[in-house]
């Protein structure tokens, strides 16, 4: 018995090494250009943030105008970054958790480098003042198509595979990973026909664009953060989730509440009443899926603080899980008719977008990639150092750019509200904390370009060659990476 | 674990199927747009041909009373007296003027 299943294991080792083995180059290659595309955006929104309370910045490039850099920024940070990261995530995952080799890598790098190519053309037009102007979706309209090819061609084989998996168990992680991979061009093929194909009413575009921002995050990028997570806490703490039931819960209560999300952008717009208020609701709503995701996957890694504090996965998720649990409260209070009168036109929208985006997404990304590129590669991070300054100047960074924001927004909306001041009165008094949002961004900027560096070491196969992951225990007696040189006996096992 | 499930024949329909659901929201949408209401307002429709009524009323009256050979000659006459035009008193500097000779500091 004991032999049958030590050849099990084997076998399994065995097919799981050839699956990372089939992957590396798609994956590898959506982390690192994703990541250049991180350091970019951060660039941008760094002199977007600048603009805001110097407005001479840079004023010797009209390609920098301010509406045209605010708007790439995003943009980069979404395509560039976002959709590529959440596409190595979820094609490595589920080729793991289908315990299916992929056999269209090629494809998918060949989609992978023409979603870069079409990405970059539409930063351009942006830069060329020949942007769409329609928030979140702010590249010309032949874009669109294009990416969605790309979008289907990078991550159709996930669903193959998950149709032809073995028989069996179908992993929470799966369920997330499969909801956003059907929902994403759900939402991306309607805003995409009402906004750039039907002649709809211009107040209409607006709103359909206001519902793509709000799923993009709900129904996209937060299931793949919640997959990752799902994964790597039972992975890395070797404990089972602690309940399937609010697992299951979770994932419902999103599906449920996450496609209203969005039109509380046209607060006040002469639309239907319940547009808006049916959005405010739905994002208050989050705060549900929050709870239950994040008691859940706490209560799998409780005791285990030790493991959170040296491995470099887990910390990044669970800081994003935290992150996520601070986006439910936020998004409570600031989704009430009081708070929607003061964060309609400021600055609160842009700090609570981030919170998400980065705080939530991409630190679970982060988290991801630092479990990924190891076992792809078959070299181990190179320096801890490295590792903790992305972790401290992101976590620094991200909740400086969220309260500078949010408070700076809040009391630009006071401003507004206040009808005895003159209209300049309310950009004076955004003006000190964008001070704030600049400096976070330089320390986002520090972390992410060593994140990027590590990652190209890596990709160069220039990481440590042990068998022994590179963990951030500052106080091991010789070296918390273990002897090196042992990588020839190192097969993907402890994945 | 049970490799009947991973066959050539059920790949190939679930990339098919997998195509489907991933188009079959914009196939949704191109189906049920000639059945989506019609976008004319209906009140800008009712009122809309009284309004075209006054328009074309409008157009008319200003036609029949342009009188181009006035018109013509009035230009005739403005064209002639131009190159006598003289600055007045009220008259705005040109911006970026060079200094008159009285402005010019001393050398």
């Amino acid at each position: 018995m004991a032999e049958n299943n030590s050849t099990a294991d084997s076998k399994d080792v065995v097919l799981r090494s050839s699956i990372d083995r089939s992957l590396r180059h798609p994956v590898m290659f959506l982390f690192a250009s994703g990541a250049l595309w991180l350091v970019l955006s951060i660039v941008l929104g760094l002199v977007a943030s600048a603009k805001k309370h110097n407005p001479e910045f840079l004023t010797c490039f009209s390609w920098l105008d301010a509406g045209k850099v605010d708007a790439a920024h995003m943009s980069a940070m979404i395509y560039g970054w976002g959709l590529q990261a959440a596409f190595g995530i979820i094609i490595w995952l589920m080729a793991r958790l289908s315990r299916k080799e992929c056999t269209a890598s090629g494809i998918i790098l060949w989609a992978a480098h023409v979603w870069n190519a079409v990405v970059s053309y539409g930063i351009i037009r942006i830069m060329m003042g020949e942007g769409s102007g329609v928030t979140y979706m702010e590249f010309p309209s032949e874009v669109w198509p294009l990416l969605l090819v790309c979008y289907t061609t990078i991550t159709i084989w996930s669903l193959v595979q998950f149709q032809v998996r073995d028989a069996g168990h179908v992993y929470v992680s799966q369920w997330y990973l499969l909801a956003g991979l059907l929902w994403f061009p759900w939402i991306a093929v309607t805003a995409w026909v009402f906004v750039f194909l039907m002649d709809g009413h211009p107040l209409m575009v607006a709103g359909v664009a206001g519902w793509f921002k709000g799923t993009l995050f709900s129904l996209f990028f937060l299931p793949v953060a919640l997959g990752s997570a799902y994964y790597l806490a039972p992975k890395v703490t070797g404990r089972p989730v602690y309940s399937y039931n609010i697992a299951l819960f979770g994932f419902w209560s999103l599906a449920v509440f996450g496609p209203w999300a969005g039109m509380e952008k046209l607060f006040g717009a002469p639309v239907p009443q319940f547009l808006p208020y049916a959005g405010a609701a739905s994002m208050i709503l989050i705060l549900i899926p929050a709870i239950a995701v994040g008691y859940n996957i706490i209560k799998t890694v409780i005791g285990n603080s030790e493991v959170i504090a040296e491995s470099p996965s887990l910390r990044f998720t669970a800081a994003g899980v935290v992150l996520f649990l601070a986006f439910g409260g936020l998004s409570v209070l600031l989704h009430t008719v009081p708070a929607l009168k003061l964060t309609q036109f400021t600055y609160t929208g842009y700090g609570f977008d981030i919170l998400g985006l980065y705080g939530v997404f991409s630190l679970c990304a982060f988290g991801a990639i630092y479990f990924i590129v190891p076992r792809i590669t078959r070299r181990e991070w190179l320096s801890r150092r490295f590792i903790k300054w992305h972790f401290f100047c992101s976590i620094y960074g991200i909740s400086s750019v969220v309260i500078c924001a949010i408070a700076g927004g809040l009391s630009q909306g006071q401003g507004i509200e206040d009808l005895s001041q003159p209209f300049g009165t309310m950009a004076e008094r955004a003006s000190q904390f964008s001070w704030g949002v600049t400096l976070a961004w330089a320390f986002i900027l520090f972390a992410n370009f060593f994140f990027c560096l590590h990652l190209f070491l890596m990709w160069a196969r220039l990481g440590r060659r042990s068998s022994h992951p590179t963990l951030l225990d500052a106080h091991h007696p010789t070296s918390p990476h273990g002897p090196e040189g042992e990588v020839d006996n190192y097969s993907s096992a402890s994945a | 674990m049970d490799h009947t499930r991973d066959n050539p024949l059920k790949r190939f329909s679930a990339f098919w199927i997998a195509i489907l659901l991933a188009t079959s929201f914009g196939i949704a949408l191109i189906i049920t747009q000639p059945f989506a209401p019609d976008k004319t307002d209906k009140a800008y429709e009712m009122v809309s041909e009284g309004r075209l009524e006054i328009k074309d009323g409008i157009d008319r009256a200003q036609d029949d009373a342009l009188n181009e050979a006035a018109l013509a000659e009035a230009l005739q006459a403005q064209a002639k007296s131009f190159d006598k035009n003289t600055e007045s008193k009220g008259s705005m500097p040109v911006p970026g003027a060079a200094p008159t000779p009285s402005e010019k500091p001393a050398e």
